[in-house]
């Protein structure tokens, strides 16, 4: 086959291209890696602290509570939470690509990944925030059956029962937002990949 | 074939990147086009290459693992960056593609490497894989191992990769593999 570019050998102009290999000490390298896998580690960790803060303040209120429906429902929105921590470090985990991964099985994992996480986002009610609803409702509900004296006093909960909807709503529409953005960056990668 | 199941980690990983530190650089130039990004992505492979060592049991050579490692960490690099780079083809669009620069004088070195790289970094990433490893030496075989495409595919595939050379940089001459 003929075949150069202007006149010389593609491998050879490939493998004669001036390039400058990276020097980086063992050391370098060991602190840059350790750096990357405490960035992971810290990412979920933060998450996992917030939730269990969450928790420490409800427990926090529990003692306070000498309502036994407000209890409920602090118990339940512990639990609530419990459960969001599990499915954070659990199912909904990041997982990470095998380093010695043929090409086929690191695309096939990236495809993988991506989808995962956009069903994750738009599940969320499922996961996330419908646990925490039944802990919310019950106490919501306890308060005002402990402290309503007169049916005008359910009318002043009424801007909460209308904000707190509106903000899982808001929340929800995010993820749900998210989702078409991942699943965007899916297509693309389809297309990319296709043959 | 060395025995490198005694040999530890780092020390794998100094003779990678003695031995394979220059290809890795030209990966990463294949792959990234901006100078300082391209430094980033060095790193990244450079990491993965040294994390990789530790499950690294020599049932394939360390040269496949080199380049099989290598190329992962560009490719989830690729995919990080996918949305703010243009649209990848395929071989065979470029095999359809009008031969406009066949006839461009090629004058130097220079110019027909930067004329590769755009090619190459157009394309799609399989077949970015396969003509990288291609141009890196590599036989079918080899390429196979890496990317785990069939040697019937990896065939078809470096066929279509001297197809597109002969035609996009033709000027009349030598002969190439």
């Amino acid at each position: 086959m003929s075949d150069n570019l202007g006149g010389d050998d593609p491998i050879q102009v490939w493998q004669s291209q001036p390039v400058e290999p990276l020097i980086m000490s063992i050391d370098e390298i060991r602190k840059k890696a350790s750096k990357f896998q405490r960035r992971i580690r810290g990412r979920n960790l933060r998450e996992t602290v917030a939730s269990f803060v969450a928790i420490g303040i409800i427990a926090l209120f529990f003692k306070w509570y000498p309502d036994p429906v407000q209890r409920i429902g602090s118990c339940l929105t512990i639990a609530g939470y419990l459960y969001v921590i599990w499915r954070m470090n659990g199912p909904a985990a990041a997982g990470r690509v095998p380093l010695d991964a043929t090409f086929e099985s690191c695309l096939t994992f990236h495809r993988r990944e991506l989808a995962r996480q956009r069903d994750l986002l738009r599940t969320v009610w499922r996961w996330y925030l419908g646990p925490l609803v039944p802990g919310l409702a019950v106490s919501i509900i306890g308060v005002m059956a402990r402290r309503a004296r007169h049916p005008s006093d359910w009318l002043r909960v009424l801007p909460f029962l209308i904000v707190l909807p509106v903000v899982f709503w808001i929340i929800g529409r995010l993820n749900g937002r998210a989702a078409d953005c991942l699943q965007r960056h899916i297509d693309d990668l389809e297309r990319a990949v296709e043959q | 074939m060395r025995d490198y199941l005694d040999v530890g980690q780092d020390e794998l990983y100094r003779e990678t990147a003695d031995s394979y530190g220059a290809a890795v650089a030209r990966l990463a130039r294949a792959y990234e086009a901006d100078a300082d990004r391209r430094r980033d992505l060095v790193q990244e492979i450079h990491i993965a290459l040294w994390r990789s060592f530790t499950s690294f049991d020599g049932r394939c050579s360390l040269r496949t693992w080199v380049y099989r490692v290598s190329h992962n960490a560009a490719i989830s690099y690729v995919m990080r960056q996918q949305r703010n780079n243009a649209p990848l083809v395929t071989l065979e669009d470029l095999e359809s593609l009008p031969d406009g620069r066949a006839g461009e004088d090629a004058a130097d070195r220079s110019r027909a490497l930067e004329r590769l790289l755009a090619l190459i970094q157009q394309l799609k990433p399989v077949d970015r894989q396969v003509i990288l490893s291609y141009l890196e030496g590599m036989d079918a075989a080899a390429i196979g191992e890496i990317t785990g495409l069939s040697p019937g595919n990896v065939a078809t595939k470096i066929h279509r990769i001297k197809h597109i050379l002969t035609r996009q940089f033709h000027q009349g001459g030598r002969h190439v593999g």
